[in-house]
This record gives structure tokens, C-alpha cells and sequence, in this order.
């Protein structure tokens, strides 16, 4: 916990408050004639507090004490504003909220900079259109959903639906192409935390990724800061010229946080109980993220907010907030989940608002055929169930569909870079796969995966081929020289 | 019936520190409630139970003359302005090194009425780690004039030529 010099503030000051009353995070203070809103405060324990309120005589202080402050204790200004160390240090890190490392025996090191926690999110003039595909590794998203660098893209759905499986391979996947990774992790249990950074670990993307943490048992006032402190240290790597890819899991968890911050404080509830500002909370949060024209040239942060529904509900206060300040949402169904569907994403009900614009011709029209596929493929399913006899046309829809979802099944695979995506897609789409079984579509999928990960020359083969396609029926026209195993397919083989 | 200021502040004038405030608080109280308490104490002998000898005499003939002037209303009216007045008086809390004697409460007490007024009381702290002087704090102000500082300052400003001096 960071802890200040109380007698030197004190001095430097010469103001001093008294605690009057102790409310969970919540500190009335009386005195500080000349504290601000959002000062720093510091406690005589050494620890620290951020005003949120000024009254006649008194001051309300947020704490970011896991203990209670006693009454009676002396507090003193800082006359700053709260500030973050950032530096190129923070790779690899787990940090808490305040900046510093969770890690007693891993303390940072080349961290010289400080920056507020708070600022006023860049205008309009510094920034610009989205023009870069944000690539995933996650086929699903790349090819139906397709994300752009600077956009701010909502993931939504119940817990355990694959929503974390999802963004850390998301993170894997921009890592990988240099982008800086930024987790935070609010109020969620040790369990979670450890299993998070374990995942990155074992990906081997630890050392370009900070986590940004705060426990469930934190305090109030630590639950809500980690958001906005991970989207500054975001702030400091765009500004060294990188793009960052930020997480913030989850927002729901932080609403609840703020919630109970203001019902503590008194302030008038609205709808759900939720302060007045709870908009403008996530709002001013998320508008820190985009594409922006910085001195070392285009540089964009990514924002993934992660939001939790209960049973698919899409429509509650906090979720419909956090879909209308995004630029699109991806949704987790539980129902697919439990059909085994990875991942359990409903390309129906999620939405990409400027994702598209960033995607090249051929994708672009490989999305639409996907989509319109899978659209009049659902309609078929209705049909289907009555139990009367099928059509030869729709047994071969409802094939296709089949392996259209073994190619989209991403269990096994953390990442599947965007040019073998293109080039499995035509195997799936043509007819060279129909008469394959599941399994044997499988065993395909992952030898071409392995190739293209182990053989140079396989991977420049595919990465020229798509390049040269421009549509899918140029991509379709000579697939089946990347066809694996060729004697099992009727027709010729290459 | 006029309560003069005269009358309360004569009152106020014999509360020097917080804690002979809240002690006369404590007797506005009792005297708030005697209407409707049964007992053959006398008035005086309650007040007595509760406040210094000084504060309680006052207190008695201010009430007993706001009473016969105004009756029931008057005594009412006499206990909140009393009260209202004791409220708004204002503390300079001091912390010294060491434990004031009833001399040096009155003349720190004569100190404060001489140089800021009326209205004011003190509430005096033991902090034997000062070691001389004072802390002051007053409406959220503080300032510290004690040894304590002095010397922290004087070792960190002189620290290398002390060292010299003890390593000669």
C-alpha cells in the first residue's frame, strides 16, 4: 500500500483535519480548509485517501485503506492530484491501482515517470479515422466481427460463457504483431487473478502485458481506480508510439463498486440504485481509447470492456450503458456454451460498428457470405425440425454449416493467424471437404494450422496467395493446392 | 425580555477550554430537562453535581434573573441563546510537552482573549515527543513551533557540518 510522509505534508501544508466519522471507504474528515476535489490526502498511518466531496467545515475522503481509518486520526493534504509511475518497467507486472507492484520481492524497477489518473480524454482534432484491422486470432470475430485498431468493442455475456479465454487470446494475438497488452483486473478473487496471470504466462506473453489488479476484499476506493489506472499506463505506451490493447474485466463489477461508494456518501440513487453519473463514469473512461495522431505517428488503443448479464439479459441498466458509449459488442450466449460451442459467441446478436471499414475486400466478402450462410441456414434448422424428409440441397446446407462450425470451434487453438483463416475458410467452403467427416476436418484444420506455424515456406505460399485474391471466388479458384490430404477428396489432386 | 450580551458573555467568560464547554453544555442540559424531573435537590445543588463552582454560580443567577424578568418563556429562551453562544465558540487546540498547570491554562487563556477576542476556547493536548513550544491547529490550520521541528530541520540543514564537529 503506498504510504506518504504524514509530518512533511503536514508541515509543507499547514492544514490538518481530524476523522469524524469512518463509513466503510468513506472518511469524514473536518478541517482542510483548502482541499480540492480529488486531492490527495494522506492519513497519519502513512496511507491515502482521494477527496470526493467538500462541505462546509468538513471533507469527505474516499480511502484506499483495506483497514478502517479510526476516528480521530489526523489527516493532511498533499495538494496533488493523484498520480501512477509509468515506464517501460511496468511490462511484465502485476500492479495494484496505486502504481505499485503486488509482489513484495518484485518491486518496480525503471519506472521514472508519473502521470494523473484522471485527465480529460484527447479532443477531436488528435485523432483519427480507424483505419488498421485489430486481428484476434479468434476466426469467428476476424471474419464476422471484425475489430479495428482504436476501437472500443464491448464483450458481453453470463460468467463462465468463455469471455476470458476469448480476450486473452486476443491479447495473444496483438502481442504477437507488437502491440502493448494492458489487463485489468477488477474486484475479482486471488483464484482468477493467479489463473490470468498463469494463462499469460504459459502463452508466453507475460513480459508484454501489465495487470492491473484489484481484489474482491480491496477497498472500494482500489476497485474503482483500477480501470482508470490501467487506461493511463495505456496512455504512456501510445505515447511512446505503441498500440496498446486494453482490457477492462469487468465494468459491472466496478459499477456495483461505484454504487456503493455513493449510496455510502448519501448521494440521491437513481435508476437501480446506481448514482446519477454512473454514465459518465464508464464514459469518460472509455472515450481515453482510439485512433490518435500522436508525435511518432498513428497510434491507436484498443478498449474491450467486459460487462456480465444474468441469464442473456442484454437489457439492464449497466450493459445497454456500456453498448451505446462502444463501437459494437461481441455476445457470449450461454445456451451455445452449453452446447459446446467455443466460442459461444452468437454472430446474430453481436455487432461491429467500425470494424468492417478496416477489412479488406476479400474479407469483407467472405463476412457477408459467412453471415448470409449462416442466417438462411438458421431459417433451414426451423424447417428441419419438423422430422420430414429432407431435401438433397438442404442435407448439403446443413453439411456445410457443420464444417462451417468446425472451422469456427477454436478449442484447441489460441490463435489462428488471418491468412490461414482465409485459406481454411475456402477449404470449408468448396467442395473439397464435403464428403470429410468431423474428424477428419479436424485433423486437416490442425495440420494446416502446424504448417503454416512450422514451414517458412508454406507460410510465404499462403500469405501471397491471399494477397493475390481479391475475391472469394479468386480465393476459391485454386484452394485445393492447399488441401492436406488430397487422396481422400473425389476430383483430382494437386 | 432582552438577554443582554452582557449576561452571556460573562458566562463565556469563565469557559476557558473545551472541556469546561462541553461542561457547560452538560449543565444547559440538565437545566433543559429540571421542569420535568421530581426531587428535593435544590437547583444549585444540581448545577454543582455538573459544572465547576464558578461556571454554575453564573449560570444560576443568569437563569434565576432571565426567569423572573420573562418567567417560563424567558428561562427557555435564556438556556438556548446559552447554549447557541456555547456552540459557536471556536477551538485553538495546543499541543505542549507537557502537562498544564491551572496558571498556565489562565494565562494562555488571558493571552488568547487579549489577542483574539472573544469566542474562543482552548483544548490543550499532552505530546511529551514535542520536547519545547507548541503545535497549533485552529479551523483545520497548523502550525508547528516546537523543538521537536527545530531540530529535525537543524540536522538535516547543518547535517555535514555536525558530522565534522563529531568526527574531530
Amino acid at each position: 500500500m503506498l504510504k506518504l510522509d504524514f509530518d512533511n505534508f503536514l508541515n509543507a501544508t499547514g492544514e490538518i483535519g481530524f476523522v469524524e466519522r469512518s463509513l466503510a471507504s468513506l472518511v469524514y474528515v473536518n478541517g482542510l480548509p483548502g482541499a480540492g476535489l480529488q486531492e490527495l490526502v494522506v492519513f497519519e498511518s502513512g496511507e491515502v485517501g482521494q477527496a470526493t466531496a467538500l462541505f462546509e467545515g468538513s471533507v469527505e475522503i474516499m480511502s484506499f485503506s483495506r483497514t478502517p481509518v479510526k476516528v480521530g486520526s489526523r489527516v493532511a493534504r498533499t495538494g496533488r492530484l493523484l498520480e501512477v509511475p509509468v515506464g517501460e518497467g511496468l511490462l511484465g507486472t502485476v500492479i495494484n491501482p496505486l502504481g505499485h507492484s503486488v509482489n513484495a520481492l518484485k518491486p518496480l524497477m525503471n519506472v521514472h515517470e508519473m502521470r494523473f489518473v484522471e485527465v480529460v480524454p484527447s479532443g477531436i482534432t488528435s485523432r483519427s479515422r480507424i483505419k488498421k484491422s485489430l486481428e484476434t486470432g479468434v476466426s469467428m470475430v476476424d471474419l464476422l466481427l471484425p475489430l479495428g485498431k482504436g476501437q472500443r468493442e464491448l464483450v458481453i455475456g453470463d460468467q463462465k460463457t468463455g469471455k476470458s479465454r476469448f480476450l486473452l487470446r486476443a491479447l495473444l494475438a496483438q502481442v504477437k504483431v507488437g502491440a502493448v497488452g494492458v489487463y485489468a483486473i477488477v474486484g475479482k478473487d486471488q483464484i482468477s487473478i493467479k489463473q490470468i496471470e498463469t494463462t499469460l504466462s504459459e502463452m508466453g506473453i507475460l513480459g508484454k502485458v501489465v495487470l492491473v489488479v484489484s481484489n474482491g476484499d480491496d477497498a472500494a476506493g482500489m476497485i474503482y481506480l483500477t480501470p482508470y489506472t490501467a487506461m493511463t499506463i495505456a496512455e504512456y505506451f501510445r505515447d511512446m508510439g505503441r498500440d496498446v490493447l486494453v482490457v477492462l474485466d469487468d465494468l459491472t463489477v466496478h459499477a456495483k463498486t461505484c454504487r456503493e461508494i455513493a449510496l455510502l456518501g448519501k448521494r440521491f440513487p437513481g435508476r437501480n440504485s446506481y448514482p446519477g453519473d454512473i454514465f459518465y463514469t464508464h464514459s469518460r473512461l472509455l472515450e481515453r481509447a482510439g485512433n490518435f495522431l500522436t508525435t511518432r505517428g498513428e497510434v491507436a488503443i484498443t478498449c474491450i470492456p467486459v460487462v456480465e448479464t444474468v441469464q442473456g439479459d442484454m437489457t439492464g441498466y449497466i450493459q445497454t450503458n456500456v453498448m451505446s458509449m462502444t463501437d459494437g459488442h461481441i455476445f457470449f450466449d450461454h445456451n451455445l456454451f452449453s452446447e459446446g460451442r467455443r466460442p459461444a459467441i452468437d454472430p446474430f446478436l453481436s455487432v461491429t460498428r467500425v470494424g468492417r471499414q478496416t477489412q479488406t475486400q476479400l474479407k469483407r466478402e467472405i463476412g457477408k457470405e459467412l453471415i448470409t450462410f449462416l442466417r438462411d441456414v438458421e431459417k433451414l434448422h426451423n424447417f428441419a425440425s419438423f422430422g420430414a424428409e429432407l431435401g438433397e440441397h438442404i442435407k448439403r446446407a446443413l453439411a456445410k454449416e457443420e464444417r462451417v462450425r468446425q472451422f469456427f470451434d477454436q478449442t484447441a487453438h489460441d490463435r489462428i493467424p488471418g491468412p490461414l483463416q482465409i485459406i481454411i475458410f475456402g477449404l470449408v467452403w468448396s467442395e473439397l471437404w464435403e464428403v470429410k467427416s468431423e474428424i477428419e476436418i479436424r485433423g486437416d484444420i490442425q495440420k494446416i494450422i502446424f504448417q503454416y506455424e512450422s514451414k517458412p515456406d508454406y507460410r510465404k505460399r499462403v500469405d501471397a496467395y491471399v494477397q493475390s485474391c481479391n475475391s472469394v471466388g479468386a480465393l476459391l479458384k485454386r484452394i485445393d493446392g492447399f488441401n492436406t490430404s488430397p487422396s481422400q477428396v473425389p476430383g483430382e489432386a494437386k | 425580555m432582552a438577554i443582554t450580551q452582557k449576561t452571556i458573555s460573562s458566562i463565556l467568560r469563565t469557559v476557558r477550554t473545551k472541556d469546561e464547554r462541553d461542561q457547560a453544555e452538560n449543565a444547559v442540559s440538565v437545566l433543559e430537562g429540571t421542569p420535568y424531573q421530581a426531587g428535593q435537590d435544590s437547583l444549585e445543588d444540581v448545577l454543582r453535581r455538573v459544572v465547576p463552582l464558578e461556571i454554575a454560580g453564573v449560570i444560576h443567577k443568569s437563569m434565576a434573573d432571565a426567569e423572573r424578568a420573562g418567567g417560563e418563556e424567558g428561562r427557555k429562551e435564556f438556556l438556548k441563546t446559552l447554549k447557541d453562544a456555547l456552540a459557536a465558540l471556536r477551538v485553538v487546540r495546543l499541543e505542549l510537552a507537557i502537562e498544564p498547570t491551572e496558571e498556565l491554562i489562565e494565562h494562555i487563556a488571558d493571552w488568547i482573549l487579549r489577542d483574539l477576542g472573544e469566542g474562543f476556547i482552548l483544548d490543550i493536548g499532552f505530546d511529551p515527543s514535542v520536547l519545547g513550544g507548541a503545535k497549533i491547529i485552529f479551523d483545520g490550520r497548523y502550525v508547528e513551533k516546537t523543538f521537536d521541528a527545530e531540530l529535525r530541520s537543524l540536522f538535516v540543514s547543518q547535517r555535514e557540518d555536525l558530522v565534522k564537529e563529531l568526527m574531530r
